[in-house]
């Protein structure tokens, strides 16, 4: 009776190293939300999934890179494809790329989704469309490791209109704002290269970070959010 | 401090940007990769100020990503300014890095600019483990070349292809077996093989021994390595499948342009579909030796005029084929004038059947750019004869006979595309057509008066070289020359005073300043301030050497220019020396200007300006340190 209401019921399944981290992880310290913007660690995260239902559809592999203090450092980086029990639709691995083969080879995803922890720490999240990827970490994270993951995300797709608003009506998708900045992409829907494009994005929108009335990153964070909530009401 | 490495995929898409610059298109993929590993990206807005002499001690390499970096004078007073803008993959500030100091140049971004930012330490352990890299960073010039040369080759090897007579059949070019693998092998088996035999590539072959595929070096790396592909996996699977083929009965000049239209280093010959040997780049270039050889003999060989002439055309054609390949500056012209050399002795020969001059002992002498053999294509002639002072010999009936001789060599060498001289300095002019004796006078008079017309004249006799005959008199006649220079410090002066005129066209901001149209003139304002420079450099050092490279080499120690400025000198006057070639071919194929030394820098890739500009100051510097040596 009690376990069934016990937020982290699967913690005891979980397997030492996850554990820990996990551990590790909840004693982190929150990031400091009145740095300025263009400071400190941000992360930006991609994620491929099985499809594009984010309630639905399955987390297939995670994509996350650093940018800290106005610098992308490639070697702050993470990656990982979480191992699937069956594969998902051929029309979706031509999406992503990662086979069937890769599928089943991956990471478990307890050992994978508590690395992903580790990386991120508790430093602000972007991603362009924030709401996807964290409703599909979210509910994986919580069906693995059994951790509610409510974190605060950066959603370039709400902050880039706001920094360029020349451009707000005519640019919709990662793709059009890539190719209006001429931002390279290695390989479109891996999530890491899709990271390195996003990150390009945010260390251009950075510096705007105070002529759009959001010079700390908590305001920034905030503007993503009251933004998406303007736009759909 | 990074112990996390990237994934592959960013390394690997990093690396590919980089590689489609030098020096990264040159470094071994695993330092290449260790380096990509290293970076950061930043970004700078339009006009944001990337470093400047405030930013401190310099920790960190900046590649161009993508952008433009605009490197400007803070105070833009300095008259040695190297400013100039950087563009994608460019690297800055190099020396300011080596050195561990402050930049005294301001980087600004003119657009939005992204830049990969390597740390010192990484920087070092680059240097450290790739020679290509640490050429480039400490011999920025030299690397710089090496890429030129290659652009050159790679925008003309369609056409060379064309020239080369390669006709023979692939089967006779064929050195030995090829090393084959049947297709069902696996990656380990083909890299323990490519280990044991120290090739750098596999073909795999099917059950028929027909070529199924090739696998590389490169291929290791990209496919497999990187990949993270097990080595268990069929090689197969990874090879590059389709190679380029052709059949044994193919001409060699066919696998040429094969190579040079889809950039393969490999050709597969088959003979009924079986795989029989590879033919390599390499290969190519071997024949292009034997080919000039052969010409060689062909000059010697010649029995008429006509017969010379032809071999004449033929040494210029594979001279714009070797140009077309590559082929370094100084390599080349020492190239083209040894076969000029040839052509000039044989054309002696010839007229030696005709005229009773074989007893009197003469010596044929080559002026200027033939003395020094630095002949370009178009190069008219400057030579002139030396004769023994003989007791009771009648010298005026002697000249009157070899003034006949030489006049029939004049026009056989004119037939031979060697121009008569405008200035009128070949060997059938009286004035140039003198005993031992004379020719010293004449040296003595010259160096005594330092005249503008004495200092002209030296700096076309004074590179006097012997081409036939008995060279001990030019020998004698060089070591009075350096005998005489060394007691007259006024004559050098008053060369070194006439050398300072020429300026090289280097603007105030590093910028190429040019003349009429827009074009500079490669030859009286930048080949001959090297050419000027090196002359004063050895008469006053002594040196008998006639040529600006080795006049640059044994005189540099002794005037206090280390190995690399030397080095810096010589590949920067080579350098010159190519464009000049390339733009004499170009005329001569109706597609360039109309003087065959004037060149507009605009039209040049911005790759070759950005030497030609380093170039440029290279002749300044020498200018000025000998300019200082006179205290001008």
């Amino acid at each position: 009776m009690l376990g069934s209401l016990w937020p982290f019921r699967r913690a005891r399944d979980l397997p030492e190293e996850a554990a820990a981290r996990v551990r590790r992880w909840r004693a982190l310290a929150e990031h400091e939300r009145g740095r300025p913007a263009p400071a400190g660690r941000w992360v930006v995260v991609d994620v491929e999934s099985s499809g594009l239902d984010a309630v639905n559809d399955r987390l297939i592999a995670v994509g996350a890179l650093a940018v800290v203090d106005g610098a992308i450092d490639l070697a702050d980086s993470f990656e990982v494809i979480l191992r699937q029990p069956a594969p998902s639709a051929d029309d979706n691995i031509e999406v992503h790329g990662i086979g069937g083969e890769e599928q089943a080879g991956g990471e478990d995803p307890r050992l994978a989704l508590a690395a992903f922890l580790d990386f991120v720490g508790k430093d602000p999240l972007v991603a362009f469309h924030a709401p996807f990827d964290s409703t599909m970490l979210r509910r994986a994270i919580d069906r693995h490791l059994g951790l509610a993951f409510q974190r605060p995300w950066l959603d370039l797709a709400d902050v880039a209109p706001l920094a360029w608003p020349k451009y707000a009506s005519r640019l919709s998708g990662l793709d059009d704002w890539l190719e209006a900045f001429s931002i390279p992409v290695a390989f479109r829907h891996r999530a890491i290269a899709d990271c390195l494009a996003t990150a390009q994005l945010l260390l251009m929108v950075l510096p705007h970070a105070s002529s759009i009335g959001a010079p700390t990153a908590g305001e920034l964070v905030a503007l993503s959010d009251s933004s998406r909530w303007l736009s759909r009401a | 401090m990074n112990e996390r490495q990237p994934p592959p995929l960013l390394t690997a898409a990093t690396a590919d940007v980089l590689r489609r610059h030098a020096p990264f298109d040159a470094m071994r993929e695993a330092d290449l990769a260790h380096l990509a590993a290293g970076l950061k990206l930043r970004y700078f807005a339009k006009d944001a100020i990337v470093l400047s002499p405030q930013s401190g001690r310099i920790a960190s390499l900046y590649i161009v990503q993508r952008g433009a970096v605009q490197a400007e004078e803070p105070s833009q007073v300095s008259l040695n300014n190297l400013a100039g803008t950087l563009t994608d993959g460019e690297c800055f500030p190099v020396g300011a890095l080596i050195a561990g100091r402050a930049t005294t140049l301001r980087y600004r971004a003119l657009k939005d600019t992204f830049c990969y930012v390597l740390d010192e330490a990484r920087f070092r352990e680059v240097m450290a483990r790739s020679p290509e890299f640490h050429a480039f960073c400490t011999r920025r010039l030299a690397a710089l070349l090496a890429t030129s040369r290659r652009g050159t080759r790679e925008a003309y090897s369609s056409r060379a292809a064309d020239e080369l007579t390669m006709a023979s059949p692939l089967r006779n070019a064929i050195r030995h077996a090829p090393v084959t693998l049947p297709d069902s092998a696996s990656v380990r088996q083909v890299l323990e093989l490519m280990k044991s035999r120290r090739i750098g590539s596999i073909v795999l072959t099917d059950g028929g021994g027909r070529p199924a595929g090739i696998f590389t070096q490169t291929d290791v790396l990209n496919r497999v390595a990187l990949a993270g592909q097990p080595l268990d996996r069929p090689a197969a699977e990874v090879m590059t499948r389709d190679p380029a083929t052709l059949p044994a009965t193919a001409a060699l000049s066919e696998a040429a342009q094969l190579m040079a239209r889809r950039g393969f280093r490999h050709v597969l010959v088959t003979d009924e579909e079986r795989l029989i040997g590879v033919i390599s780049e390499r290969d190519l270039f071997g024949l292009q030796r034997l080919s000039m050889q052969g010409l060689r003999k062909d000059i010697g060989r010649a029995e008429s005029v006509d017969a010379l002439a032809f071999a004449a055309r033929e040494v210029r054609e594979l001279g714009t084929a070797m140009l077309a390949q590559g082929v370094a500056a100084e390599q080349l012209t020492q190239f083209v004038s040894a076969l000029n050399d040839a052509v000039t002795e044989r054309a002696i020969e010839l007229a030696l059947r005709d005229h009773d001059v074989g007893t009197a002992g003469l010596c044929w002498m080559g002026l200027g750019s033939e003395g020094r053999g630095e002949q370009t294509l178009a190069t008219d002639q400057d030579n002139a004869i030396i004769f023994p002072d003989r007791e009771g010999e009648d010298r005026e009936a002697l000249r009157g006979r070899l003034l006949a001789f030489a006049d029939q060599v004049n026009r056989t060498l004119d037939a031979c595309g060697f121009p008569l001289c405008k200035g009128n300095i070949m060997a059938r002019n009286p004035d140039w057509c003198l005993s031992l004796k004379e020719w010293m006078d004449r040296f003595d008079d010259w160096i005594r008066n330092s005249d503008p017309e004495a200092l002209l004249n030296a700096s076309i006799f004074f590179d006097f070289r012997a081409l036939h005959g008995d060279a001990s008199l030019v020998d004698r006649l060089r070591d009075f020359l350096l005998g005489q220079v060394k007691d007259r410090p006024v004559f050098l002066r008053q060369m070194a005073a006439n050398a300072a005129q020429t300026r090289p066209p280097l603007g105030l901001f590093g910028d190429i300043i040019g003349g009429e149209g827009g074009t500079i003139d490669l030859k009286k304002q930048v080949a001959r301030v090297f050419v000027d420079c090196a002359r004063i450099l050895a008469l006053a050092g002594g040196v008998g050497a006639v040529s600006t490279a080795e006049r640059l080499r044994a005189t540099g120690p002794r005037v206090r220019m280390s190995e690399d400025d030397v080095a810096s000198a010589i590949d920067a006057f080579q350098f010159v020396q190519m464009l000049r070639l390339r733009a004499q071919d170009s005329l001569e194929r109706g597609a360039g200007a109309s003087e065959p030394n004037r060149i507009d820098p605009d039209s040049l890739n911005s790759l070759d300006r950005r030497i030609l500009r380093e170039a440029l100051r290279q002749a300044r510097k020498l200018q000025n340190r000998v300019a200082l040596d006179y205290q001008l």
